[in-house]
């Protein structure tokens, strides 16, 4: 009688256990290595992704790319969009045990911004001029000018905050050593390998639902799929569309798909013939037919571009696409002198997606009276070539990506097609420059009031769909292999991954 | 003997300062703006300009060149651009798994090949050496990353007898060494069997039998220890080759060593680790043929260092 009760009593405890304590253990392939576990220093989703479940910020974005509050709870901005003021979460603490307070806050944005250390992202926190800890858990940020995407730079993957303490201890080896107040703690790292997270049990809000996160890097698409197959992973990132096939037919796994704020497009060099002629830019855009090259090139994962940026971007306003109208093409480019078309060279990079993007506009160009030369190059070479300054570019017409960090319409606008963004300084590859629209997208960055920053956005993308500096192409879904015995693990429309609700069935 | 030696060790130093003079030009001259690709995409002209700075890569060439040779004196060989770790902390962590899969790789296709060889050789004109023959000109025209994706494909996927990703464990060694090891397999066994034939042929094989040595000690005894001279010097060349990372096959299987690190380093413009990777290739290299040449003289009493 008394063992018997021994044995119930330890099978209640175990029981408990189980039912308490999160177990098992999640491995998410990954198509690159860590760099850098510093979100300060970071820019690749990569790094990103694997920092989530670490650090969390003031605010930060939900699944659809919404502005939710994390460690702030409410906000205010003055209208000019010069001071921003947060209240913050009380009650939270590091995973190293410092309390995450106003002073938490101060430290690590002065960190961010400190010259001497030459951060990666200290760009875009710099316009910050102080940051003021006005009590235990309000801290007010004053900005050296208007800047009214400032929400949204610090709902970006960078503004999450690293411990106090770490940053005094660590300093820039916080890159090796990540300490925020996520669900999960940092274990450990290796290179080439793997970096192992787990459940951090004083999490302040939802307890994590398994005991570890493995992040491994797996740069073979190939290789991904096959582990996937194998159960060595269970989610795996960057799932190239021609892949989808073998997990689509297994009865254990499923291709997660879902919209990016990322836009391809072929940008071309409005300041020379022949694409300073709007009708000659205009008559390409009809010349492609975009549902095809959704179904080829993206396997029907993607959308057609109805608008420079993507639907899930904040600002977003829709236009009227350019229909597939060969004939239509043909006829602009005769009112444009070029009746018998012309020839030019697309640049891109070498990879199989671009490569096919190139050979497709190819053929729908040639079908117009208009031959386009193919020249892709490797990613340095290539990167040299785009940003070479105006006076020096080659660049006739360019097939390339964008995704906007921010996911605000200011960073899908204007790097891309203010005056002040031609290379080397940013990415307008199209040398495009429109008074208006330079000043559109000034006027958003001048309020912090988000229905004057729509309005002169979508003012902006009407004017410059209907300028047409690019053929607009497709936004690609982020597309992901899935164990069917794992939830919450997702992609964000930005293209980072976000495994903070990880759980095994 | 240790005269010699040290000769050969000494002569590798002016070697290598020319090499690291060729590296260097050489990785500079790749166009690709370091700065620009780890700064990033969306960084603006003073981000780069910034990172330029951070990375030393404001100096002039021959500067750079001085401040890299001044350092490296000192075993210092920088930071890699993209993971701001010691280079040398890089390239260490990723030599033990070039090194166990090369030797690997290297002892299946030396032993196999040789036995193979031996075999064919013994039996010309058999069945035995028309498969052999067959299947070695077959191994050496398959290209290894094709064989690797049919031994996920079979030995992984389907009966996941071994893991698909290579470097974490022993059993994850397996498939990319038997990928890698069929192509330098396939050219020794041809070889064997090429230079044993032609050894066999000698008077000093047929005096051996004549005297009335017995078959084994003819073959093995005689024979084959002639026969092995160029087998070496081929092995030897294999391996180096090896030792430099087995680019395909790593990224195949997923197998984070030197060839992996090298593709890494390349698409990100990561000077640093490229030219400490390039001189590491050429100093294996030349440690290799070193190697070869001394084990000349074990197997061929005649030849004497000096």
């Amino acid at each position: 009688m008394r063992k018997s009760l021994l044995l119930l009593s330890i099978g209640a405890a175990l029981l408990v256990g189980v039912a308490s304590a999160a177990n098992g253990t999640v491995n998410i392939a990954m198509s690159e290595n860590v760099i850098t576990l510093n979100p300060a220093d970071t820019n690749d989703n990569l790094d990103f992704s694997l920092e989530r479940p670490i650090y969390e910020g003031l605010v930060g974005f939900d699944k659809d790319g919404k502005l939710v509050p994390e460690l702030a709870t409410s906000w205010t901005a003055s209208p000019d969009a010069t001071e921003f003021t947060f209240d913050l979460r009380k009650g939270v603490t590091f995973q190293d045990g410092t309390p995450f307070n106003a002073q938490a806050v101060k430290t690590y944005f002065d960190w961010v911004i400190d010259p001497t250390n030459h951060f990666k992202r200290e760009s875009l926190y710099n316009v910050i001029k102080s940051i003021d800890a006005v009590s235990e858990y309000q801290v007010k940020f004053t900005l050296s000018e208007p800047f009214g995407a400032m929400l949204y730079t610090f709902a970006h993957p960078a503004g999450r905050i690293v411990s106090p303490a770490a940053i005094q201890k660590y300093g820039k080896d916080v890159a090796t050593h990540p300490v925020g107040t996520g669900p999960f703690t940092f274990v450990s790292s290796t290179p080439g390998q793997k970096v192992v997270l787990k459940a951090n049990p004083s999490y302040w809000g939802d307890a994590p639902k398994v005991a570890n996160i493995d992040f491994l890097f797996v740069p073979n698409a190939a290789t991904r799929v096959a582990m996937l197959q194998s159960g060595e992973a269970q989610f795996i990132q960057d799932l190239p569309p021609q892949l989808v096939d073998p997990i689509k037919s297994a009865s254990n796994l499923q291709v997660s798909a879902t919209p990016s704020i990322y836009v391809r497009y072929m940008a071309m060099n409005t300041q020379v013939k022949p694409f300073d002629d709007q009708r000659v830019r205009q008559a390409l855009n009809y010349a492609v037919d975009k549902k095809t090259i959704v179904d080829v090139i993206a396997k029907g994962y993607g959308s057609e571009l109805t608008a420079p940026i993507a639907e899930q971007v904040t600002g977003y306003a829709k236009q009227q696409t350019y229909g597939y109208d060969p004939e239509k093409a043909r006829q602009l480019l005769a009112e444009a002198g070029y009746p018998n078309g012309f020839t030019f060279t697309i640049d891109s990079l070498n990879n199989t997606t671009y490569q096919q993007i190139d050979q497709v506009l190819q053929q729908m160009f040639a079908k117009v009276g208009v031959t386009a030369k193919i020249n892709a190059m490797e990613s340095g070479t290539f990167s040299s070539t785009a940003f070479a300054p105006f006076d020096k570019t080659t660049l006739q017409a360019v097939v390339i990506g964008w995704s906007p960090s921010t996911g605000d319409a200011d960073w899908g606008l204007r790097p891309l097609f203010a005056k002040a963004s031609w290379p080397p300084d940013l990415y307008n590859l199209a040398f495009y420059d429109n008074a208006n629209v330079n000043k559109l997208i000034q006027d958003g960055l001048s309020t912090a009031n988000q229905d004057i920053r729509d309005r002169a956005y979508a003012a902006a993308q009407k004017t410059i769909w209907n300028d047409a500096p690019w053929v607009f192409l497709y936004s690609p879904y982020n597309i992901a292999g899935v164990a069917k015995n794992v939830s919450g693990v997702f992609y964000m429309p930005d293209g980072t991954v976000d495994a903070r609700a990880a759980a095994l069935q | 003997m240790w005269r010699y030696l040290i000769r050969r060790l000494l002569e590798l130093i002016p070697t290598l300062f020319g090499v690291s003079i060729a590296v260097f030009l050489f990785i500079h001259a790749i166009p690709g703006d370091p700065a620009r690709l780890a700064a990033g995409q969306d960084a603006t002209q003073a981000g780069v300009e910034d990172m330029r700075v951070r990375l030393g890569l404001d100096h002039s060439l021959p500067v750079q060149y001085l401040y890299f040779l001044r350092n490296a004196v000192h075993g210092d060989f920088g930071l890699s651009y993209r993971q701001q770790v010691p280079v040398l902390e890089v390239v260490r962590e990723h030599f033990l798994p070039t090194l166990l899969l090369s030797l690997s790789a290297i002892v299946i296709a030396f032993v196999v090949g040789l036995l193979a060889g031996v075999l064919a050789a013994t039996r010309r004109n058999s069945w035995t050496d028309l498969v052999v023959t067959t299947l070695s000109a077959t191994g050496i025209s398959v290209p290894s990353f094709f064989l690797g994706i049919l031994l996920i494909y079979l030995f992984a996927v389907n009966l996941h007898w071994f893991p698909v990703s290579g470097s974490s464990s022993l059993r994850g060694l397996v498939l990319p060494s038997v990928s890698l090891a069929l192509a330098p397999l396939a050219t020794i066994a041809r070889f064997v069997r090429s230079s044993f034939l032609e050894v066999a042929g000698e008077d000093f094989v047929r005096t051996a039998t004549a005297k009335g040595l017995g078959y084994a000690a003819v073959t093995y005894k005689h024979a084959l220890r002639n026969a092995l001279i160029p087998v070496v010097t081929m092995t030897g060349l294999q391996f180096g080759f090896l030792l430099g990372g087995a680019v395909v096959i790593e990224t195949v299987f997923n197998y984070t060593g030197l060839g992996w690190l090298l593709i890494q380093s390349i698409g990100f413009r990561d000077y640093p680790v490229l030219q400490v990777l390039l001189l590491l290739f050429a100093l294996e290299f030349m440690l290799v043929n070193l190697l070869v040449d001394l084990t000349y003289g074990a197997l061929d009493p005649r030849i004497r260092y000096g």
